[in-house]
């Protein structure tokens, strides 16, 4: 591009959005004027050379981990050039487009298939906890743990499914389902991985953070539950409180299975992140990217 | 209220603290972008951060009234855990508290909502309870900024800009704090109305409205 106007970078942003039934990531940057830009790229690190530009932020890094893009940085060099840097998952093509307008918004388009390879095949069997008069926990405030568990679930399932995941929840209503039979029925399915939702409940209100239990009947839970504590707790930015064996897993025998307690309920600040719909997405896309670890060679 | 065709630009910040100046901070960040003709729009929640106004729930040691009363609010609202009320309280006194609650059950018996907050004070309306505001301020509760129209003054006496300070949420709600001219609260009002500011953790506390070109 040759616009040679000197212009100032306002802002820039990440989003996943589907176009044609298909999943991308993109990152927006907008600024005053249109960019003048040199873009390169090596192996799962795209760099735009800014050119007459000026940040607002000299220096800025933004934690995205969207399933394809880990970080974004902006830097203000000494010239009047900005460098953005974009860090991937992986090698993975895209496309620069360009929209004019107050503000004039440059989108780097990353195709998102690779995920589809990972999670088509995969058979999920997603557990909302508790249900009907098992309530589970509740919050200092008035959320009950079996209505969280289930909003967990739904949004869980919802981003699996956006890349062809088999996926099954052991209840789509308020009824209670006793705990052999949600084990039975990812047997009977043969699922590949069983995810059990949770919320922690304690009598402290000062106990907080991520549980994550694991099958350790199943060579892969352990691992599972790591990285899924990991990238649940890097989006939501919570504490991990204990990752650890969950005995009552080996009903799923040879199947890797977890259960998630991504926030305790008993805790006020954390039941109030649970009003928050961000939260629940977060958590959604933090098991995606776990599983997507454990199954992405 | 119907979107304005004015176009906004949110303004990425680093993360504000109460180290920050809000004014300076303002201009710093407008500079190059905000022009006299334009609008300077400023989130009340970073305006109230930078006063020092985002307290701790275990700072405060909320009393019987408090944690009576904080019962009965709707639990999406601002008042829901006993330590924001007694933030509440601390701000307009107990006899207001009360009066509010007083009217408030009135107010239902009628089948009108929002009286609370006309007779306790509408700056109640504006606390952010415990994870009302994004990370790193989710264990927070903010209250309301003090004396917005001075801030509002300053921005303008040092950018030459107009400028509000504006409470907007994702149900098409915009609350001008304080404006420097009514035209620009009412262009404000239009906007701002798709929350520009970001509901999540866009880190964009600043909106310039350009209503003109660069």
């Amino acid at each position: 591009m040759t616009d040679q106007r000197f212009t100032q970078i306002t802002n820039f942003w990440s989003d996943v959005f589907e176009k044609d039934g298909r999943q991308f990531s993109r990152v927006a940057i907008e600024s005053t004027y249109p960019l003048s830009y040199q873009l390169s790229s090596s192996r799962a690190n795209v760099k735009m050379l800014i050119k007459k530009a000026r940040a607002n932020i000299n220096y800025s890094k933004t934690e995205v981990y969207d399933g394809l893009i880990s970080e974004l940085t902006v830097r203000q060099n000494e010239a009047e050039n900005v460098t953005t840097e974009i860090a991937l998952d992986y090698d993975a093509p895209f496309t620069v487009n360009f929209s004019e307008g107050i503000p004039a918004r440059t989108f780097i388009v990353f195709d998102r298939m690779r995920l589809y390879d990972i999670f088509s095949p995969l058979k999920i069997v997603i557990d909302p906890g508790h249900g009907g008069d098992d309530k589970g926990g509740f919050g200092p405030v008035d959320l009950l743990e079996k209505n969280i568990a289930l909003i967990l679930a739904e949004q869980t399932k919802l981003y699996l499914d956006k890349y062809g995941a088999q996926t099954f929840l052991t209840r789509e209503s308020d009824q209670k389902i006793p705990l052999r039979d949600r084990f039975n029925f990812a047997l009977s399915n043969k699922a590949d991985l069983f995810i059990s939702l949770h919320t922690h409940y304690d009598k402290n209100p000062e106990v907080k953070g991520l549980f994550v239990g694991y099958n350790p009947a199943a060579a892969s839970s352990e691992k599972l539950a790591w990285l899924i504590a990991v990238e649940v707790a890097r989006k939501t930015k919570r504490d991990i409180r204990e990752i650890r064996r969950d005995s009552h897993l080996t009903a799923l025998k040879k199947i890797p299975g977890v259960i998630i307690e991504p926030v305790t309920i008993s805790n006020y600040v954390e039941e109030g992140l649970l009003r928050n719909p961000h939260l629940y997405e977060k958590v959604a896309l933090g098991i995606f990217n776990g599983i997507k670890g454990l199954f992405d060679g | 209220m119907v979107s304005m065709n004015f176009p906004s630009i949110p303004i990425k910040t680093h993360v504000v603290t109460e180290k920050d100046d809000i004014v300076e901070l303002t201009r710093k960040y407008t500079e190059g972008i905000a022009f006299p003709g334009d609008i300077i729009a400023v989130a009340e929640s970073v305006a109230a951060i930078t006063q020092g106004r985002a307290i701790l729930p275990e700072k405060i040691r909320p009393g019987l009234i408090a944690k009576l009363i904080s019962r009965f609010p709707a639990k999406h609202g601002s008042l829901a855990t006993p330590s924001a009320m007694q933030l509440a309280v601390r701000e307009v006194g107990v006899l207001r508290i009360l009066l509010g609650c007083a009217a408030s059950i009135f107010g239902r018996l009628i089948g009108a909502k929002g009286y609370f907050y006309i007779v306790a004070g509408r700056e109640l309306a504006l606390i952010d309870d415990i994870a009302g505001t994004m990370w790193p301020y989710e264990k927070h509760i903010i209250l309301g900024p003090k004396e917005p129209e001075k801030i509002v003054r300053s921005i303008f006496e040092v950018t030459g800009v107009d400028a509000v300070i504006a409470d907007v949420n994702d149900i098409k709600c915009v609350d001008i704090l304080a404006a420097t001219s009514p035209e620009s609260e009412r262009i404000a009002k239009g906007a701002l109305i798709d929350n520009p500011f970001g509901n999540d953790d866009q880190q964009t506390p600043i909106v310039v409205i350009k209503q003109h070109k660069f």
